[in-house]
């Protein structure tokens, strides 16, 4: 063939419309959400700078005050400063919330590799074992592992994560199976890769994007339910300022200090809200390519 | 009265106009046609005729009448009683017109139970009456069945026969036979012809000026949402004024000669190219090289409920380099079944299929890794054969490293493998999802390429383009075949692709190769009832 006939087809080819590429501006909700997550991550690194007293200090004169500019939350039945402690306990309620999602994923992804690789019996097994798993409320399960292991933070954490796992491992083997049998896992076989390679570079990138957001979803979920359990008194033990714990301590004054109960739960809300809006942007972008 | 008359009909969707005053009229008995490639603004325009042009479109003409009533500003009400029973519709996929879970002849029912006042019995009768018409076999039978039950063939019929059902003067039908097989898409055009015959006026949208040719008494061919060219259909597809009509009529691939290209370039001086073809590596010389990929005697079936299913039936072929092996076929004759025991994504029951004389298809998977970098694929459906996380750049180079691994030699640069199929560099940053149809088939072929295969199989490589691409598609993979000497199983249900395209045919029905040989031999005398029927069916211009 010609030269000529050569570039005749590259012109034809790239006549062929190639929109430029959009770049679109961060919603409003993202940039709030980043910055709400940034100040996460400051409470949880260094408190001290963002809190305005001692968490722990009491001072029994200052009972039960309504939010003012002295203290913006409030203060509790020791006078001590609800933002201050709020603050505090954010390293807690994060450190719960995503180690539980951590845990959760974790096996879910064992249970979900074996059941989609691990030959029909192992799926039907592990698969049972699911079902099983999922005929138990989350709670129940939870509190299960906490009759068992003792209350405190750490097995709170571990309740809540396998209680979370059957979900995971469910989604995991539909993603698995769907995907090993599409095209492009074809494409790659045809070419000759090893099954360790299409499985590194391509199933498991594929499988986990979509559950990214489900996890920033679940760090949200998995906070709620170790505040549940630290409401009922099995997870984080006063004076410790989990949010969970905070809501507990605070319920007896709901009709009189509503402050005690409204903050830790608008914190916990929104968490939840703003890490799901950060793991929804991150997949859109990660959609509309670069 | 004309049925239809539009006069400077323009479509918007926001500030961007698709369709810049379309004309148009359709007398009664008449076949209209509207050519273009997707995007030419032809499906807009068929829309707009029935006040459906999409949400956000806003719709603007100097004249739209339908059986001379004045619709250019008309009422959602009074678009629903032109809809149906003044004007049927008759869409591309009848699998996503038709609703899964209602049986036909429920669907069918539909028009005659929101217009008319009939009692059920007659509607009954109405609707087998309607199923005969369209010639579906057993009506009765068929009016039960689920749109998913039914073959591609029937399913478009059950389409037409709902389109038909209130008897409208006119019928707009938009690429009716674009997913078909030929033979199924000859009998569709055939049944149109029939209906045009009684009297019914046809609008008929297509790519495909083979597809137009059969029916159409006057032809308008659009292109960017004008209408650059119209007459009558013989002065449209005889003397052409248009280089772009003259584009079209040459990237019809039937009755072409091997080695001629389809595609004209566009800013060259038009004529269209009959350069006599390359000297193809056959004939004599050919039997002296052993074949690459040899089938000797292959099985394949499945389990299907209530029994098993010879997918690919007692098979032999031998496909030797240089050389295009054509494998031709309706869909569901095993011709996708060759092609992945081809590949060794499936094994045979019984029979081997050899690889350059060595055993391919009995190996065990571990030993036949290494050597899957000789077989190269395409496939039909391009995107969905890329990873949707990678850029065009990194499928590209994961190929490349494969071919570096196997052959010791540096691997070709992502730009080269791109430059190779027609393609700019910049296009690597991108995503396939972003590319047009025809660009990602390019990538695929590209991708197939960077591992430096002996043999290139391609299933259905171009039956989801337009027929402009598919000129330009075919044209690339022959001359790329040509420097490389690549030996090539080139699937397709299209006979005139396939004859354009191989040396050698084998024509394919439920599982068996009918009729092989060299093509010329094969499709100029077909010994097989079924390939002579094949031959007459596929899609030629026919001023």
């Amino acid at each position: 063939m010609s030269e000529l006939e050569l570039r005749q087809t590259t012109v034809e080819a790239s006549a062929e419309h190639l929109e430029p590429r959009r770049r679109r501006m961060p919603r409003a909700g993202t940039v709030l959400a980043v910055a709400f997550v940034a100040f996460l991550a400051v409470a949880t690194v260094a408190p001290s700078l963002v809190w305005t007293q001692d968490p722990n200090r009491i001072a029994a004169a200052d009972a039960f005050e309504s939010p003012s500019l002295a203290h913006w939350f409030g203060t509790d039945e020791s006078g001590r400063d609800v933002y201050s402690r709020v603050i505090a306990g954010t390293a807690t309620s994060l450190l719960i919330g995503v180690s539980a999602t951590l845990i959760g994923l974790a096996l879910g992804l064992v249970l979900g590799v074996l059941a989609s690789f691990g030959g029909r019996a192992l799926d039907f097994g592990v698969g049972r074992v699911i079902e099983v798993l999922f005929a138990f409320p989350g709670l129940l399960l939870a509190l299960l592992v906490i009759v068992v292991a003792g209350p405190g933070p750490v097995t709170a954490t571990i309740a809540v994560g396998l209680s979370t796992a059957p979900g995971y491992a469910r989604i995991i083997r539909g993603q698995l199976v769907g995907i090993r049998s599409s095209h492009y896992v074809e494409a790659a076989r045809v070419l000759g890769h090893s099954p360790g390679r299409i499985l590194a570079r391509h199933l498991l990138p594929n499988a986990l994007v979509p559950l990214f957001v489900l996890a920033t979803l679940g760090v949200g979920q998995a906070i709620v339910w170790a505040a549940a359990l630290s409401y009922l008194g099995l997870g984080a033990q006063p004076p410790a300022a989990e949010w969970g714990a905070m809501l507990a301590a605070g319920r007896t004054y709901l009709a009189t200090a509503p402050w005690l109960t409204v903050f830790p739960g608008l914190m916990i809300v929104g968490t939840t809200i703003a890490t799901t809006m950060l793991g929804r942007a991150l997949t859109r972008r990660g959609r509309e390519g670069r | 009265m004309p049925l239809l008359d539009i006069a400077g009909l323009r479509v918007a969707f926001g500030d961007h106009e698709v369709v810049h005053g379309v004309s148009l009229r359709i007398d009664a008995g008449e076949c209209v046609a509207i050519v273009g490639e997707s995007g030419s603004g032809k499906s807009v325009t068929a829309r707009a005729l029935l006040g459906m042009a999409g949400a956000g479109a806003r719709t603007r003409s100097d004249r739209l009448q339908v059986l001379g009533r004045e619709l250019g500003d008309a009422s959602e009400r009074i678009w629903r009683d032109v809809r149906g029973r003044r004007v049927g519709l008759i869409l591309q996929d009848a699998l996503v017109s038709l609703d899964p879970l209602r049986p036909i002849g429920r669907e069918i029912d539909d028009p005659l139970r929101i217009h008319e006042r009939m009692p059920p019995a007659a509607r009954r009768a109405r609707v087998l009456e309607l199923l005969a018409r369209v010639g579906m076999p057993d009506p009765e039978f068929a009016a039960g069945r689920r749109s998913g039950e039914l073959s591609g063939g029937l399913r478009q019929r059950a389409l037409i026969a709902s389109a038909l059902a209130l008897d409208p003067p006119l019928v707009i039908a938009d690429e009716p036979t674009t997913a078909l097989d030929v033979s199924v898409q000859a009998r569709i055009l055939s049944l149109l012809g029939e209906i045009r015959k009684a009297g019914t006026g046809i609008l008929l949208i297509s790519h495909d000026l083979a597809v137009v040719s059969r029916l159409a008494d006057r032809i308008l061919v659009m292109r960017r949402g004008e209408v650059i060219e119209e007459g009558a259909a013989d002065d449209v597809l005889g003397s052409p004024r248009e280089p772009y009509t003259r584009a079209l009529i040459a990237a019809v691939p039937t009755d072409r000669p091997r080695g001629t290209a389809l595609a004209v370039a566009r800013s060259a001086p038009v004529a269209i190219p009959e350069s006599p073809p390359a000297v193809v590596p056959t004939g004599s010389d050919a039997p002296e090289r052993p074949p690459l990929l040899r089938f000797d005697r292959v099985a394949k079936g499945f389990s299907v409920p209530g029994g098993r299913l010879l997918a690919v039936d007692d098979v032999s072929l031998e496909l030797r380099p240089g050389e295009t092996l054509g494998l031709v076929g309706e869909s569901g004759s095993g011709k996708t079944t060759v092609a992945r025991l081809a590949l060794g994504l499936t094994d045979p029951d019984s029979g081997v299929v050899l690889l350059d004389g060595e055993a391919w298809s009995s190996r065990p998977e571990r030993e036949r890794r290494p050597m899957r970098r000789r077989i190269g694929a395409i496939y039909q459906d391009a995107l969905s054969s890329f990873d949707p996380r990678w850029s065009v750049g990194r499928i590209l180079a994961d190929a490349a490293s494969v071919g570096a691994r196997g052959t010791g030699r540096p691997a070709p640069r992502v730009e080269d493998l791109l430059d190779q199929v027609g393609l700019v560099a910049s296009v690597a940053g991108r995503r396939p999802l972003n590319l047009s149809g025809g660009q990602r088939q390019r990538v695929a072929i590209a991708r197939a390429l960077a591992a430096e295969p002996d043999v290139l199989i391609c299933d259905e490589p171009v039956s989801a383009l337009d027929v402009t691409i598919q000129a330009q598609i075919l044209d690339l993979l022959d001359r790329l075949q040509r420097r490389r000497g690549l030996a090539m199983l080139f699937i397709s249900h299209d006979l005139g692709v396939v004859r354009h395209m191989s040396d050698h045919v084998a024509v394919m029905r439920s599982g068996r190769i009918v009729e092989s040989g060299g093509t010329e031999a094969v499709f100029a005398e077909p010994r097989h009832p079924y390939t002579a029927q094949l031959v007459a069916d596929a899609p030629r211009l026919t001023p």
